[in-house]
């Protein structure tokens, strides 16, 4: 046992400011404690890392804690877990399972995460370092949605997956049944990164059905958890990763989600954290889709077509992604498709306020009729022009 | 007295098999019986055969005469029976030596005064006769064009059954009638009816999209609608649409020549057909006429069509049946005719260009004049349209109204007229082939070249790679359109890109095909 206090003060010194590297030994050992606590079922003491730091939480004696306004059993319960908690023997076991430990403020640390009310003490990360660094840099997208998702539900959200991923949108799900899933497979199909949020530790393959996927995303994608490493399953702690997923992506989008759902509480998460939500509509007489419907109807963005999923999520996550390096692909695709051609220009011009045959435009801006059908076949593909009546074109209204 | 045996060829749909003609005569009550499941024409040839042959100056013996046709369980029909069944029962009666009936193939009708005239399927019979060994095949010599496309060193033309008779007595007059057969060749070919040449797209003046599309319909053979209210000049784009076709290869000729010989309609032609057929049927056309049928069957439009152009103006007014009937043949390039008799595999592939209307009164979405179609009406003309018949037809055209002034002055530029057209096709077309032939040194598998390719072969040649791949999959993602829809614009974007001769098929040709072919096939002219 290992008093944390005194702890691992003058276990090593590097060469160079020794202080300051003792200072975040320091700190990653209180933020893996912590995140032991919260395995445990402490995880109230999250709040505080709004008020405190770690370390601060690492040293307090049980009155301190109650100042913090924690009741006094848990704060006598925390303060034996500290007590008998065996620093080194976590970190062996990180180290033999290769999971990494972010803790928070660590510069790897997503800034999404700390803007929960009870964000995460640390996150354990398996899978490989250039992918979590691109995950950083990339824009998201959380895919939820039930797990007994009926065939429509799983279709549309690996289609989902795959066409996020062909975007260069990492895919975020929480490797469960049905959707997620569904989601995961699409994304990997498409060679895309994909994000796994689990409730038990990183190397623990939950569902067993996924197991393969599970290690599969393990190898080309990204695996995290709050829990550490061997955490088991519990009912508790799949709700509290949700906050997790709606906080890495940029926008939720909902595939399939009864009511009550486990969907439904991480699109609250994502309303609480300001992020677009996107429901696929269903049958109005799915169960299976009678979340979504009603998101819908309380006005959440309807997906309409796959493709111009992305486009929506592209446009609607933009505040989101702003001021970080996180450009959907699919937005730069477009203007190599067609780097706003001149002739698309000019068509656009022509067709300003009136409608035109393909033969009037080609006249009005003195192209050949196959420059022109080109351009406004790409205009309409992205909508910027609409057919109208018998082979004529316009503005959309 | 004896027996004696001719070889003859029976028509099936457009190909002939061999049918042995057997005669023996032997004493008793005298009359003819024919065995062999022949039709009401062939069991009438009894009688032509006996004027016929008194005619000619050997009159059949006053016996008892049985011919049997072999293989008996094949239908023989129509009159192309007469001249073997004639030289048969002649070889068995002595007029003419047995052994020189031995090699020899023969077909045609004969009148009563003995001569002999043109059957259907001549050309089939003489390919026939030159896989079955036929060293001598006589002839009509008004088919004798015909014959000599497939078999030129065994074809002879005969007059009347006292020549084919003296010639097979007599091996110096036989030598005589092949000379004749080439001279009358040579007179044809000189006299033959030149073709009235196709009217020129220089005529129509506007429609550039138009023509782009039928160029493109001419060079990939793909299905086109065109759709626009009266007078706009669907009619006349479609009938300038031959005029710009690349000649048939001899291979295509042949095929086509087949199927116009077994139809009767090789009269005109001199020799192979060379010309891509353009077949106008009017809209009332039954399904059998369209797609070929009848209890013995004989080929359809489509058929007819095959390596040309099927014309259907007013498509919405043919018959229901007709317009399912002609899913088949759009997507697979051959109809297959059913009868209880056996199935009859026709090839039919051509390209449909089919011309109508937005609704029955013409106008719904003219700028100026007033649609009077109810609701209902408009709804029930669009709804005779099927959607997996649509769904077929590779480019969907809308014809707007042309701005008066531009048809008044009549100006048509250079590049809109059949020469300048007709150029870029051949180009294409050469290209085409050109770049088939590298595909198959590639070790692709390649269907005769202008075949319907299977989904997979048309992916592997196609050559669209990268960004094209991409915006090929927004298009079809957007549209939601099916594995059909994605093929046709595969294809069409390879036509496209063939027209432009470029190797690759480019983002350019993708959004030009999706622009003809991405339409909402349920609403888009509504």
């Amino acid at each position: 046992m290992v008093g944390l206090t005194a702890g691992n003060e003058g276990a090593s010194g590097g060469p160079c400011r020794p202080a300051a590297r003792r200072e975040s030994l320091r700190s990653q050992a209180a933020h893996l404690w912590l995140s032991h606590a919260v395995a445990e079922g402490y995880a109230s003491c999250l709040r505080l890392l709004h008020r405190c730091s770690a370390e601060d939480l690492c040293g307090a004696s049980v009155e301190d804690l109650q100042a913090l306004g924690v009741r006094a059993r848990t704060a006598r319960a925390l303060v034996a877990h500290r007590a008998v908690f065996d620093l080194e023997a976590v970190e062996d076991r990180l180290r033999s399972s290769g999971v990494r430990f972010i803790p928070c403020g660590h510069a790897s640390y997503p800034l999404e995460l700390a803007q929960l009310t009870s964000p995460p003490a640390g996150l354990f990360v398996s899978g490989s370092e250039e992918a979590w660094t691109s995950l950083m840099r990339s824009p998201r997208v959380t895919i939820v949605g039930t797990r007994s998702a009926t065939g429509y539900g799983r279709r549309v959200a690996e289609e989902l997956g795959r066409v996020f991923a062909q975007a260069g949108v990492v895919v975020v799900s929480g490797l469960a049944r049905g959707v997620d899933a569904s989601a995961h497979s699409g994304a990997l199909a498409a060679g895309g990164l994909t994000v796994a949020v689990l409730g038990t530790g990183t190397d623990v393959p939950y569902p067993s059905a996924n197991r393969r996927l599970f290690f599969d995303i393990a190898e080309k994608g990204v695996v995290v958890s709050e829990y550490p490493p061997g955490t088991a399953p519990a009912k508790w702690r799949f709700p509290a990763r949700n906050r997790l997923m709606a906080a890495l992506g940029d926008a939720v989008v909902v595939v399939e989600a009864g009511v009550p759902s486990g969907a439904l509480l991480t699109v609250d998460e994502g309303l609480e954290l300001g992020r677009p939500v996107l429901v696929v509509p269903g049958p109005i007489d799915s169960g299976a889709s009678l979340g979504c419907n009603r998101l819908a109807a309380d006005g959440a963005h309807i997906v309409y077509n796959v493709a111009q999923c992305v486009e929506d999520y592209d446009a609607l996550s933009r505040t989101e992604r702003c001021g970080r390096e996180r450009e959907v692909r699919c937005a730069r695709r477009h203007r190599t498709v067609d780097p706003e051609s001149a002739v698309e220009r000019l068509v656009l011009q022509a067709l300003n306020g009136r409608a035109l045959s393909v033969d009037q435009v080609a006249a009005a801006v003195g192209c050949a009729v196959r420059e022109v059908a080109v351009a406004i076949s790409l205009l309409e593909l992205k909508g910027l022009v609409q057919r109208r009546g018998l082979g004529e074109f316009s503005l959309p209204p | 007295m004896g027996t004696a045996a001719v070889a003859a060829f029976a028509l099936l749909g457009i190909e002939a098999v061999p049918v042995r003609v057997e005669a023996h005569v032997r004493p008793g009550l005298p009359g003819v019986t024919v065995v062999g499941l022949p039709d009401a024409a062939v069991r009438e040839a009894k009688e032509r055969v006996r004027s016929a042959a008194a005619n000619a100056g050997y009159p059949l013996p006053t016996q008892r005469i049985t011919v049997g046709l072999s293989p008996a369980d094949v239908r023989k029909e129509g009159p192309a029976f007469d001249l073997p069944l004639a030289l048969a029962v002649l070889g068995a009666a002595g007029h003419v030596p047995p052994a020189s009936l031995r090699h020899l193939g023969c077909v045609g009708e004969l009148g009563l005064r003995g001569d002999v005239r043109g059957v259907r399927g001549v050309l089939a019979a003489a390919e026939a006769a030159v896989r079955s060994g036929v060293r001598c095949l006589l002839v009509p010599i008004a088919c004798l064009h015909e014959a000599t496309v497939a078999g030129p060193d065994i074809a002879v033309g005969v007059r009347s059954l006292a020549e084919a008779v003296t010639a097979l007595r007599d091996g110096r007059f036989l030598e005589v009638l092949r000379r004749r057969g080439q001279r009358w060749l040579a007179l044809r070919s000189r006299y033959r009816r030149s073709t009235p040449a196709s009217p020129d797209f220089g005529d129509v003046a506007g429609h550039a999209s138009a023509k782009r599309a039928l160029e493109i319909a001419a060079v990939g053979g793909h299905h086109l609608l065109m759709i626009g209210p009266p007078g706009i000049g669907k009619t006349m784009l479609a009938r300038r649409l031959p005029s710009i076709m690349p000649p048939l290869s001899c291979k295509e000729a042949l095929e086509v020549t087949r199927i116009w010989s077994a139809a009767g309609l090789l009269s005109g032609v001199d020799g192979l057909v060379t010309e891509r057929p353009f077949r106008s049927p009017h809209h009332t056309a039954s399904t059998a006429a369209l797609i070929g049928g009848g209890p013995s069957p004989r080929p359809g439009e489509v058929t007819l069509a095959h390596r040309g152009v099927l014309f259907l103006d007013e498509f919405p007014e043919l018959s229901r049946d007709a317009l399912e009937a002609l899913r088949e043949p759009l997507e697979d390039g051959w109809v297959l005719i059913t009868r209880r008799a056996g199935a009859l595999r026709f090839p039919a592939r051509f390209s449909l260009i089919a011309a109508m209307n937005p609704c029955p009164c013409g106008y719904s979405g003219h700028p100026t004049v007033r649609c009077s179609c109810s609701p209902a009406q408009a709804d029930r003309y669009r709804r005779q349209l099927s959607g997996p018949l649509l769904d077929r037809v590779d480019m969907l055209l809308e014809l707007p109204v042309q701005p008066v002034d531009s048809l008044v002055g009549g100006r048509v530029d250079a590049d809109g007229t059949s020469a300048a057209m007709r150029e870029r096709v051949m180009a294409a077309t050469a290209f085409r082939a050109e770049r088939i032939d590298y595909a198959a040194r590639r070790g692709f598998a390649v269907s005769r070249a202008g075949d319907v390719q299977s989904p997979r072969e048309l992916e592997a040649q196609a050559e669209i790679r990268g960004a094209a791949r991409a915006l090929l999959h927004r298009f079809v993602m957007k549209e939601a359109a099916g594995g059909r829809s994605h093929s046709r614009l595969v294809s069409l974007s390879r036509t496209i890109a063939d027209l432009e001769q470029s190797f690759a098929v480019e983002e350019r040709h993708v959004a030009e095909a999706a622009g003809l072919h991405l339409k909402d096939r349920t609403t888009w002219w509504a």
